[in-house]
């Protein structure tokens, strides 16, 4: 009985994330949709609808009769499933056709647009944002590996960004570094420069926003590493006669190596979800990684399907690192 | 003196350098919204020339930003008490017990937290629409409640395996049922870690964007997504850009300090 006692405390997460995670998961990969062929169809207030939110509409069945006045065009044959049913005040259906196939999946890999994108999340952003915020990552946690006064403060700042990272960080770092922010204006006001400079709304925008939302992280998850090194490690090697840039480079380094992998695995998977800092620090257009595509089309072809397959195609990129990941946590907790 | 020596001298410089430049950073920035927010007529001076109340009077007049604070308050207290209810009886099985399968179970309820909300996002929008769910409150909740449950499961999981088992079994020697050891031992001692991660989760989901911009409609606008809808379009200005995030930064800041106090980081371990 001890078996069941102890389920039912995992029941209620188990039944959310099935119903949330799962379920839509699922149904996102086994349905690709034909955009062309959702329709939302008008009905006029005179004409009954019988049909029930999920029900399949046959051919005629729920719009016998064109709605010319309307100026809708009803393309034949009038077959899907309406998603939406009719209620009070709400003159449509929406009609969607479902079928099982691969087509969102190859016109990505056919479109070189797409192709670019997923080039430039993985590379352009991903690889350089993450190289940045280690090296950033590396330094601050080694300015600050010792206890001493008033380091416990400098810490808590450094690693600050990462409780509000998103949406206030990007914002922030927005508007200080915005042509009309308190950088240009204060360099104009001292005479050093004759022009705001343009940092956001461009890569250079993108890269300084993401790598100020995951150099604290980065920090966080080295500091813990870089702590667990004994002073008399640093100390033999000084004994020895190496200098401080030869014990950090050929002492620490090495030590930290595997947390070092580790969090740069996962400071670039997040790269992968540049969404907020993106639409608000880069260029909605020279530099638009993966997910900001998917919530175009979303937003502006109402494509569903196809954003799905976009995300779904960053997801397994995502996963491939999350598995990466997993597997090295794994082996650091056998070996420790 | 060599140049070898010199380097070896003052190598530690540009760290220092990096150490303070970033907490100029992370401080600045701060100082400089505050300065925008309430400045005006700032052109080619160091500091602006007059201040005013001005822009942060005009987001609230212009956006009706107390109706769309109510909005987040209401999504925020349904994602509490969803999460917690859901995360609270998880964590505690984490905690306490060990089990086949157990690396492998907390794994998949921590993948929230690694994958990016949009990945999952759209499905989860289509669901809501056709159950009728977009546009509420309800459903820009749940919608969030993915993101941030793993994140309340990691922190209570580290709350209460910090409590001694002793205190469960000597309760139960004197008497109590397993109900009493919930109520009477184990919540009030981890009363701390809740108000934490009550905090954490409102705050996260007052700032929270992708998903909401996902679910949500006309009458379910939050706070973020009416800042976030501000700096994707053209019509923003610097001043008020600058109050719309104070509006939003001023809660966020308050709830975070609160988790920061209560809250130790490394009982919020990723590892299972």
């Amino acid at each position: 009985m001890w078996l069941s006692a102890r389920a039912l405390l995992f029941l209620p997460i188990l039944a959310f994330m099935a119903l949330m995670f799962i379920y839509p998961l699922g149904k996102g990969f086994v349905s690709t949709l034909y955009p062309e062929r959702t329709e939302v169809v008008l009905i006029p207030d005179t004409h009954k609808i019988t049909a029930r939110r999920g029900s399949i509409v046959e051919a005629g069945g729920i719009v016998a009769e064109p709605l010319a006045e309307e100026g809708v065009n009803i393309l034949a044959p009038l077959e899907g499933r309406a998603t939406r049913a009719r209620r009070a005040g709400e003159n449509y259906v929406v009609l969607e056709y479902r079928t099982f196939g691969w087509d969102n999946y190859t016109w990505f890999f056919s479109e070189a647009r797409n192709l670019q994108i997923l080039k430039f999340t993985a590379i352009d952003l991903g690889i350089v944002v993450t190289t940045l915020s280690v090296l950033l990552g590396l330094a601050l946690t080694y300015q600050l590996r010792k206890p001493g006064w008033g380091v416990n403060t400098l810490r808590a700042i450094v690693a600050m960004p990462m409780a509000y990272a998103g949406l206030i960080a990007v914002t922030l770092i927005y508007i200080f570094f915005s042509s009309s922010g308190l950088l240009s204006k204060s360099l104009i006001g001292l005479g050093l420069i004759e022009e705001p400079i343009r940092m956001m709304g461009n890569y250079i925008g993108l890269v300084i926003a993401s790598v100020y939302q995951q150099a604290p992280f980065i920090f966080l998850f080295l500091l813990s590493a870089m702590v667990g090194i004994p002073d008399t490690v640093e100390e033999a090697a000084r004994t020895l006669g190496a200098n401080s840039w030869k014990i950090f480079i050929m002492v620490i380094v090495p030590l930290i190596l595997p947390a070092i992998l580790t969090v740069a695995i996962l400071g670039y998977i997040q790269n992968y979800g540049a969404f907020v800092t993106a639409l608000i620090a880069g260029d909605p257009v020279q530099t638009k990684p993966v997910l900001v595509h998917a919530y175009d089309i979303y937003t502006r072809e109402a494509n569903l399907p196809r954003a799905a397959t976009v995300a779904y195609i960053a997801g397994a990129f995502e996963m491939i690192f999350i598995s990466i990941y997993l597997y090295l946590l794994a082996r650091q907790e056998k070996l420790s | 003196m060599n140049l070898g020596a010199l380097a070896k001298r003052f190598w530690g410089i540009p760290l220092w350098l990096i150490l303070w430049g970033w907490i100029g950073l992370v401080i600045v920035p701060m100082i400089g919204t505050v300065i925008q927010a309430f400045g005006s007529e700032w052109f080619t001076t160091v500091l602006p020339q007059r201040w005013t109340m001005e822009w942060v009077s005009a987001t609230h007049r212009e956006l009706d930003l107390l109706s769309k604070l109510w909005n987040s308050v209401i999504i925020a207290v349904l994602v509490v008490v969803i999460s917690l209810s859901i995360a609270l009886p998880a964590a505690y099985g984490l905690a306490r017990y060990s089990f086949p399968g157990k690396v492998l179970l907390s794994t998949f309820l921590l993948i929230p937290i690694l994958l990016p909300p949009l990945t999952y996002g759209f499905p989860v929008a289509e669901i809501m629409i056709s159950v009728g769910l977009s546009n509420t409150h309800l459903g820009i909740a749940l919608a969030q409640t993915i993101d941030i449950v793993p994140y309340v499961l990691l922190m209570l999981r580290g709350v209460i395996a910090s409590i001694p088992v002793a205190l469960e079994e000597q309760a139960a020697t004197l008497g109590a049922n397993r109900f009493q050891v919930m109520t009477q031992v184990i919540v009030p001692l981890i009363l701390p870690g809740i108000a934490a991660a009550v905090a954490w989760s409102v705050a996260k989901s007052f700032s929270e964007v992708p998903l909401t911009v996902l679910v949500f409609g006309a009458n379910t606008q939050t706070l973020a997504t009416v800042l976030f809808a501000n700096f994707d379009s053209s019509s923003s200005t610097p001043g008020r850009d600058a109050a719309l995030v104070l509006w939003l930064f001023v809660p966020s800041a308050i709830l975070l300090l609160f988790t920061m106090r209560l809250m130790k980081a490394e009982s919020m371990s990723l590892k299972g």
